[in-house]
């Protein structure tokens, strides 16, 4: 099946003084642009969500720096910039009975950018090719850098 | 628990007259895997840990998760406790 999906890195960052810097510095280093960034936090600790434009050589490089790092493949739906984009697709989904853990977003080329997880990778994807959704993938990230 | 590495470190305080027990245990990087983008695994893992040594030790302990490879490796003598407690 075709994949509808874009690599999002996610980082476990300890709560301490420049913990999210030192990710930022050996992605500088190593030339890799963000696209988009969040991190969700506890009083602890906070996992750091990214999209970047080489999503597999990031994940590389930052494991070999010692951080713990997942990948984990979220849609990358690109929307109409204009009022009301996000809710007639987020309907859709919940249509189709998908829920999602997670959502965060970015404009980008005049599109807005909705990036989410789903809890059902399969049957998300079939709503986004039923409904015509236009989606990123991988190899679409290097053009948004 | 597997989920878990070899390395703690076992923090003793006194807030308000009470001691507490904070337990720091480092996560083994292959466990850091693609269910690991949300907070709702790792919460549900600390949760555990700590029911669990409530039920081996009759006691309650924070437990703070680290990442991989953050726990003070000392040279020659292993320290595993920190004590925080000013006795006067």
């Amino acid at each position: 099946m075709e994949k509808m999906t874009v690599s999002q890195l996610s980082i476990f960052l300890e709560n301490s003084n420049g913990t999210f810097l030192r990710v930022l510095d050996v992605l500088k280093e190593a030339n890799i642009s963000l696209i988009a960034t969040t991190i969700a936090d506890t009083s602890d600790y906070g996992i750091c969500r990214i999209i970047c434009d080489y999503p597999m050589k990031a994940v590389e490089i930052l494991r070999q720096t010692g951080l713990a790092v997942a990948v984990t493949e979220v849609f990358a739906l690109s929307l109409e910039n204009r009022p009301g984009a996000a809710v007639d697709v987020l309907k859709i989904f919940q249509d189709g009975g998908q829920n999602l853990p997670y959502l965060y977003s970015f404009i980008a080329r005049d599109r807005f950018v909705i990036v989410c997880r789903t809890e059902n990778l399969e049957q998300s994807s079939e709503i986004i090719r039923n409904e015509g959704i236009c989606f990123l993938t991988d190899e679409n990230l290097p053009q948004f850098s | 628990m597997e989920e878990f590495a070899p390395r703690y470190m076992l923090i003793v305080d006194r807030v308000n007259n009470l001691d507490t027990l904070t337990v720091q245990v480092e996560m083994r990087p292959e466990f850091f895997t693609a269910n690991f983008d949300h907070l709702a695994p790792l919460e549900e893992l600390s949760k555990k840990l700590s029911n669990k040594l409530k039920s081996v030790l009759s006691i309650s302990a924070k437990v703070q998760l680290k990442a991989p490879g953050t726990i003070q490796r000392s040279e020659g003598k292993s320290q595993f406790v920190i004590d925080n407690r000013i006795i006067k």
